[in-house]
């Protein structure tokens, strides 16, 4: 407990929207010297690339409960498209699909921050806040590896030129 | 027409009159095809500006949301790649030539916990690969057609600065020679009457 304590006070606040003030890996290093190895295996479960309904209890079984239903409300506004009709969802919001691809995006990233937030409350120097902390690493990560110049470049890429073709 | 030995006979100047008859018939011929040639080659042309305009305007449409590509999530080059251009053989303006057809590509399963903007992204990306498939096939058209411009250029300017010029001087020249030959035996034989006599 004394070390989550420590751990928690020693990583500095992120702010949405704003650069990670830590990498995903000296977040990692940090928690790795901090926690047991039970907890560490813990903590490594979750990421939201990969969350598996399930694996945590009480708060974090809502995240993933959560992600999950994202998940499927992507595959469901993938298959409205496709099947051109209204889609129905559960968490997000019909007008998410008259965004642009990154306005839409920011909308989920922006879902998924409050999410977590409110998953946080009350739940002071925990393994949840500790997970919660990661996970909003991740998404302020993210956030900030959307750059316009990197992304034009990296489109750019894929499209000049055309390789591996055969006429 | 400079070294050039010319028999100054009847055959002879029947054998120019045949290849001025058909150098001047193939002319216009050669003429008709360097135009429609050029008009092809415009019309192409034209036609590329007109993809890459639509290039351009799809890199606009997206310029908004770019930043997405570099999402650290999704690795985009292994979303989308091209597996081989499908094309038809063609003629062109009388030159064999290769039509685009369509793209042929591999495309990533898109998973559910992928990224939404990845299906703006794929379909963003196969528009701009096609577009550019496209302007591909039409630059090698271009590319063996101005090689045929340049053949049938050559052509013409053989007729027009050799073939009919020559013939029409050696025409010329055969018939004073034939002409000189007649009135110089007319001239002998009256010489040789007037004596006789």
């Amino acid at each position: 407990m004394s070390n989550l304590v420590y751990l928690m006070c020693s990583l500095p606040s992120l702010t949405y929207g704003e650069a990670p003030p830590i990498t995903m890996d000296e977040f990692l290093n940090e928690a790795q010297s901090q926690l047991s190895k039970k907890s560490f295996l813990k903590l490594g479960q979750f990421s939201l690339q990969e969350v598996n309904a399930g694996s945590g209890k009480g708060k974090l079984k809502r995240f993933t409960k959560l992600i999950e239903d994202l998940h499927n409300d992507l595959s469901e506004l993938r298959t409205a498209k496709w099947q051109q009709r209204e889609p129905e969802l559960i968490n997000l919001s019909k007008s998410l699909m008259e965004l642009d691809p990154l306005e839409r995006e920011m909308a989920i990233i922006q879902w998924e921050w409050d999410e977590l937030t409110d998953m946080e409350v009350g739940a002071n120097f925990t393994m949840t806040e500790l997970i919660v902390y990661k996970l909003k690493l991740e998404l302020v990560s993210r956030v900030y590896s959307f750059d316009k110049t990197h992304g034009a470049k990296v489109l750019d890429s894929v499209v000049n030129p055309i390789q591996n073709s055969e006429v | 027409m400079a070294g050039m030995k010319i028999k100054y006979t009847k055959t002879e100047r029947a054998r120019q009159k045949k290849i001025l008859k058909v150098s001047q018939r193939m002319l216009p011929l050669f003429e008709a095809m360097e135009k429609s040639l050029m008009v092809t080659i415009n019309g192409i042309a034209e036609q590329i500006e007109k993809i890459e305009e639509a290039i351009e305007r799809n890199n606009k449409k997206a310029k908004p949301w770019l930043a997405v590509f570099s999402d650290n999530w999704v690795d985009v080059s292994q979303l989308i790649s091209v597996n081989k251009i499908v094309t038809r053989p063609v003629d062109v303006a009388g030159v064999r030539v290769q039509q685009y057809e369509k793209v042929d590509f591999n495309v990533a399963t898109i998973e559910n916990d992928m990224p939404l903007w990845v299906d703006d992204a794929i379909e963003l990306m196969q528009e701009q690969l096609q577009l550019k498939a496209e302007i591909k096939c039409l630059e090698e058209q271009i590319e063996l057609l101005e090689e045929e411009l340049l053949d049938v250029r050559a052509r013409v300017k053989l007729f027009e600065n050799r073939r009919i010029p020559n013939a029409q001087m050696a025409i010329r020249k055969i018939g004073q020679k034939l002409q000189d030959d007649e009135r110089l035996m007319i001239a002998t034989a009256k010489v040789v009457k007037t004596k006789n006599e």
